[in-house]
Parts: structure tokens; sequence; C-alpha cells
């Protein structure tokens, strides 16, 4: 049975139109060709999906679905994955502040936690939240928690926080919901730089621990 | 060539157009609330239509220029005063150097912009000079403008005076209709068939609406979203989203407004009254392109 089932577009909404997919590599695929071709004014990818964005006055709604549903499913079993990118993390309490309470309720110790958390490979499932902000895939599933119930009003710019089945990375100080349990010197996101964002969808992370001096002397 | 901001008001920012071709990114689209609004302003002082303007939020602001210079005022309904003298909104205002330029409190609407005679001197960051409050870039050092801030400006002669014809202006009112497509297999009568009112949050990145009767799902995935989307949430008060609005949200999604009625979406301020009607896709297009008809001899292209 073929991998990809071939399914239509959808508008939503009058300039934009969505298409589901089986699997995620599927719509991170798809939405790098339709980028590639700069018909579109946005492609950006859900988990399952790609939404494209168009210019209405340049195209009828019933131009774009079919010049879209002409657009040939890439398929590749074995994507080219891009080399992991390592993540330095500082898991000391003072740039972490909910990895203890985290940990009590996992019932695990810190050391436990950090080996676990940076023990696998983990992967970007997509951006979103804020530029350059990536939802990472892959927590063990040990790991897992909820969200504070209560967002905090600011979280430092590189904090490292869990939620659900997922980690991620605030590049940005802002309101954030997720526990926070380490925090990175890395810049996830540069206005000046090409690419502008560190991660995206399908990326590979680790996470590496390093020590309070050394996030602070690279911070 | 200096503009001075003497007061800032609630919140005054350089907006120009969106940025394009990066919510995959998630860098929000940004640019001017009310893109309309800016673009004739802009045509007042010979600019090209997206070109950097002050977005000036409810409170007004107060400015002082350093050099003799051409500007215009238009969107939300407000006081123009030069050197507390009363002035007119959408027409070319020349200004002599020290004069002060005061915007009152917005009476109808929710936003005023300002274009000034020649380019503000504002890099432009990831294809446009728009501020991105969330992220702290863009316009002048990332942010919204502070009282005693001085933006620079190209050396300029002052443009030729122009006023906006009655039939290209736009004036925000306090009782608003959107057209809005609702998402198909999705339930949300409730939407289009009450009178709903604008809540206390509202701000670029989106506006909240009255309680309906019935939340929408909960648990979703999350999933990209665009300005004029609008979400509803488990408690059943639905958000529109802004032109701040984040790339991805994981609430329903019940409707999105149709592309020639957002601009409107920045104008909505607390207390305003809303009416959603319901559009099909081909109609939205026709309307769409009807209005860019409509203003094209005016503002060409920039609809």
């Amino acid at each position: 049975m073929p991998r990809v089932t071939k399914r239509s577009w959808q508008l939503v909404g009058d300039d934009h139109c969505c298409l589901e997919l089986e699997g995620q590599t599927d719509a991170a695929l798809l939405a790098d060709r339709l980028r590639e071709t700069q018909d579109w004014i946005d492609v950006v990818c859900g988990r399952h999906t790609v939404y494209v964005q168009f210019e209405l006055s340049r195209y009828s709604q019933k131009e774009v679905l079919s010049k879209l549903d002409a657009v040939e499913m890439p398929i590749d079993d074995h994507p080219e994955l891009a080399q992991c990118i390592d993540i330095p993390a500082c898991y000391d309490p003072a740039v972490a502040p909910d990895l203890k309470s985290v940990c009590e309720q996992l019932g695990l110790s810190p050391e436990k936690f950090i080996e676990a958390h940076t023990a696998s490979t983990h992967v970007v499932d997509m951006l979103g939240f804020m530029p350059g902000f990536a939802y990472i895939g892959g927590l063990n599933p040990a790991l897992s928690v909820t969200r504070l119930d209560e967002p905090r009003q600011r979280v430092a710019a590189g904090s490292i926080g869990i939620a659900g089945k997922q980690t991620g990375i605030y590049p940005f100080a802002g309101p954030g919901g997720w526990r926070l349990i380490a925090r990175t010197p890395l810049q996830l996101f540069d206005p000046e730089g090409d690419p502008p964002a560190l991660l995206k969808p399908l990326q590979q992370v680790r996470f590496v621990p390093i020590s309070l001096s050394e996030f602070e002397a690279s911070a | 060539m200096t503009l001075h901001v003497q007061h800032a008001g609630l919140q005054t920012s350089i907006q120009a157009g969106p940025r394009l071709r990066l919510r995959h990114l998630a860098v929000p689209s940004g640019g001017a609330a009310d893109a309309l609004s800016l673009a004739l302003a802009n045509r007042l002082v010979g600019n090209a239509p997206d070109e950097a303007g002050l977005e000036i939020t409810l409170s007004g602001a107060r400015f002082e220029f350093g050099e003799r210079l051409s500007v215009a005022v238009t969107g939300a309904v407000a006081s123009v005063t030069i050197n507390g003298s009363s002035a007119n909104m959408h027409e070319t205002l020349r200004l002599d150097a020290g004069d002060r330029l005061e915007i009152g409190a917005a009476e109808t609407g929710a936003r005023t912009y300002l274009a000034v005679a020649g380019k503000l001197k504002i890099p432009v960051v990831l294809g446009s000079a728009s501020t991105c409050l969330a992220a702290g870039f863009g316009g002048l050092n990332g942010r919204a403008l502070k009282s005693g801030d001085t933006v620079s400006i190209e050396e300029n002669e002052p443009s030729e005076d122009l006023r906006t014809p009655d039939a290209f202006r736009y004036t925000p009112t306090s009782s608003v209709v959107l057209r809005a497509l609702p998402t198909p297999g999705i339930d949300c009568d409730a939407l289009f068939d009450s009178q709903l009112s604008v809540g206390s949050r509202t701000d670029r990145m989106g506006v909240q609406l009255n309680k309906l009767p019935r939340g929408g799902d909960s648990d979703l995935a999350s999933q990209p979203v665009f300005p004029g989307g609008i979400q509803l949430p488990p408690d059943g008060r639905p958000f529109l989203l802004g032109v701040d609005a984040q790339t991805t949200g994981g609430y329903s999604l019940v409707a999105n407004v149709a592309r020639l009625d957002r601009h409107a979406i920045g104008q909505l301020r607390p207390g305003s009254t809303l009416r959603l009607i319901q559009r099909d896709p081909v109609l939205a297009r026709d309307e769409y392109l009807q209005k860019v008809e409509h203003f094209r001899p005016w503002l060409g292209e920039a609809c």
C-alpha cells in the first residue's frame, strides 16, 4: 500500500487552503517543495498538515486548488535529515526554575532526569508560538508532565521547557506555560541570520548538559 | 530631518508592510494592523503605500518636528492639532520646524496612522521595517516608541497638497460588519447569528469577543493559523486573530474573516459591536476584486 494516499486540498477561508497528510515527514517535504516555487505568500506546516496562503487578486480559489492538487507528493522513505544539532543545556536550578518540582512529580532525581533528557535524540515537530520557537518531539515518556496551571508572565530567552510529549525552547523572553527544566545560551532566532531560525521541522536535536559557569561564560 | 516623540501614548509603533514568506519560521505577519489606513496616509504625502509610518493606538500621541515637512493622518477618528490649532485628517498637512502635532484619543476605531513625507530611516529587517513587538526586532530598536525617542527622516521636499477624495475615505465606526467564511464542517451558527461585542482584551495579536453559548473542542493538535482566523476556545470566548497573531494555534478554528475586510480588524476596540456575515469563497473573492478595482484610481494595487 502506498504510504501517501492521494488527498485533495481544502479551502480554509477565502485565501488559504490546507492538505492533511499521513505523516510529519510528508508535510515537511511537501512544504519545502511548495516554498521553492515562490507562488505562495506563505506555506506553513502543522504536524500532519500543510497550509498555503495565496494572493487572492492573482489566483481564483479554483485555480489554486487545481494547481496544488497537481503538485506531486515528494515521497522519500529515507529523507536526508540535517545533521543533528547539539543544544548546550544548563540544568542548574539557578536557570531551571521548575526542574526540582518536575523531578519530585516524576519521582526522579535531577541526575536521572538530566540523563534521560540528554540520552535521546529529539526531532522538531513544527515551529510556532513565537519566531523560531520549535515544538520538539521525542521526549522520553517517563519525563512527561503537564503545563503550568498559570503561565508565567515572563520566561527568560533560551529557557528550555517541557509539556506533554514535547520539549520547547523560548527564543525570546515572554510569557510561557511550559515547565522550565534547563536553559541554553544558544540564539534560536537571529533576524539578521540566514536562515534566521536555528531549528526547522524534522531537524534532529540532542541536549548536551553544561555547567552553570559554562552557561554564564557563553550566555 | 527628525521627528521627536513628545508623548508616545498607550502604544505607538512603527509599522509598514507585513513580513511575507516567514510564517513557517513562526514569524508573525505583522505590519500595520489596518493596512488600508496606512496606505491612505502614505498616499497623501507621496510615499509608497506600505512605507513605514506610525501606528498610534487608542490614547493618542504628540510629536514635534525638527524641520519643515508634510505629514498626513488617517484611520481611527481623532482630533488633530498643530500647535493647538485644529487640523484635518485625510489631508496633507504642512509643518514648519518646531511644530507640534497632537493626535487626540481615538473617538471611533482603535488606530490612527501618521505618515511622514520621505522615508523614516528605519532598517528593513526580514523584508519589512515593521516592529515585531513579540520578538523585539524591526521598527525602532524592536519596540514601541517611548516619549523622548527621535526618529530620523530622509531629506525631502514637502509633497503636493492632497485630500483623500470622499469615495476613498475609510472611517472606522463603533459598529462593525465583517464578512467571514465558516470553516467547512464546523457548526458555528452562533457566531453568525448574533450581535457580538469586543471584550477588553484587544491588541495587535487579536481581539477577544463575547462569550458564546457553547465552547469549542479542547485538546486539538496545534495547526497553522492566519490573521483573520476566529478561534473558539473551550471557554466559548471567540478570539479573532490580528496581524501579530501567532502562526499556530491549538483551538478550534471556526471561521475566517474574508481578505477584503481583514484590515478592519485593526480598528476594533473594547466595546465595539461586531456582526459577522457569511460569505462563500467565490463571492468573497469577487467582492475583494471589486474593492481593489474601486481603490485602484487612488491607491494603485495597494488595497
